[in-house]
């Protein structure tokens, strides 16, 4: 075989392999968009700004400046803003303490509050998108007619608790 | 014998699940957020009353803890003569550091009359503001007795004593301590 017969079979058997590979020549597909849009997911969180103390007489006070005596209330007002973006989104907002100690010994009494903007009381409840939007937390701490004078100059420090807005699954 | 292997290797899947739970329990991610509530501390007051008798002040808790005693002007008590009284004070100042209201009641309590037993007569009474003088006009213990003093924060009030010696006294010399326990404690009248 000469070399152009050859050159010649090598083209025809080239050829052939293009034409045998052709393994999705020529199928019919047809292809469209899902259309499914975008998954976002919701938003948790939890925003606050600064609050105020009165006192009895509902004057403000400057808590550094400010000492307490036996049977007085005073009052902590701070307002917050509730995050909770999702239809299926529920939490607990709670005052979390943070590990802070009771200098007060059991002379001191602690409550408080959480209502919404629309005066719904969110303290122990289940929070869900609705409860979202503006709230007040108004806490009232009591020192006990009971205090001896080793409760004299006692300085309970109240900068370690936080309110904790934690999601549920329930 | 082909069971077997079928039987272990679910087994074996089983296991690796349940390990796999076990093992992502303490980081079930939950959303939460935190925010702090309030900065600072809340301070109790002090109690602090000083007591004047004339002669210097003395505080009325020291600061040990231990309760303080004032003496009063000599001048004032003076000498006595048989059925005669001598008269003497002490002013109390409310010096708390209390940010509210804060009124204390001041009270004088049973005297006791020492070396000269019953021989001895002590009246006490109350007046509002921080002049002493007010204890030596006889006419104060003329009238209805006022025991106790209320003194608001940063006010005074004064204690009065008058000392009579019975009339028919043979104590010409003698030197009695009267003392008179004191006692001043706090009104509660915060509102809730």
């Amino acid at each position: 075989m000469n070399k152009m017969a050859k050159g010649a079979l090598a083209t025809g058997v080239g050829v052939a392999l293009l034409l045998g590979g052709g393994g999705t020549l020529a199928t019919w597909n047809a292809s469209a968009d899902a259309t499914a849009g975008s998954i976002v997911a919701g938003e948790l969180n939890l925003v606050s700004t600064t609050g105020t103390w009165t006192n009895a007489a509902g004057v403000q006070i400057d808590l550094q400046n400010y000492k307490i005596v036996p049977g007085e209330t005073i009052k902590y007002s701070q307002p917050l803003e509730i995050k909770l973006d999702g239809p299926e989104l529920k939490a607990t907002l709670t005052p979390d303490l943070n590990g802070s100690t009771d200098s007060f010994r059991g002379m001191a009494t602690y409550d408080y509050s959480i209502k919404s903007a629309a005066g719904r009381e969110l303290k122990g409840q289940i929070l869900t998108q609705k409860d979202a939007g503006a709230a007040t937390v108004t806490a009232t701490v009591t020192l006990s007619k009971d205090a001896k004078n080793d409760m004299q100059k006692v300085a309970q420090d109240v900068s370690k608790i936080q309110y904790n807005l934690q999601q549920v699954i329930r | 014998m082909a069971k077997n292997t079928a039987l272990k290797a679910t087994g074996l899947v089983s296991g690796a699940v349940l390990l796999g739970l076990l093992t992502v329990q303490g980081t079930y991610a939950l959303w939460n957020a935190a925010v702090q509530a309030a900065e600072g501390s809340i301070q109790a007051a002090a109690f602090n009353v000083e007591m004047d008798g004339g002669i210097g002040t003395v505080m009325m808790a020291q600061p040990d803890g231990s309760q303080g005693t004032v003496a009063l002007a000599t001048t004032a008590l003076g000498t006595v003569d048989a059925g005669k009284s001598v008269y003497a004070g002490v002013r109390l100042t409310n010096h708390t550091d209390a940010g509210g209201e804060f009124t204390v009641r001041a009270s004088a309590g049973q005297a006791n009359t020492g070396s000269l037993g019953g021989l001895l007569s002590v009246q006490q009474r109350a007046v509002s503001g921080s002049d002493l003088n007010a204890c030596y006009d006889p006419s104060l213990y003329a009238g209805t007795a006022t025991g106790h003093v209320d003194i608001p924060k940063h006010g005074s009030g004064v204690l009065c004593f008058e000392v009579s010696l019975a009339a028919s006294a043979s104590a010409e010399g003698q030197v009695s301590t009267i003392s008179v326990p004191l006692t001043v404690e706090q009104i509660v009248e915060h509102k809730g």
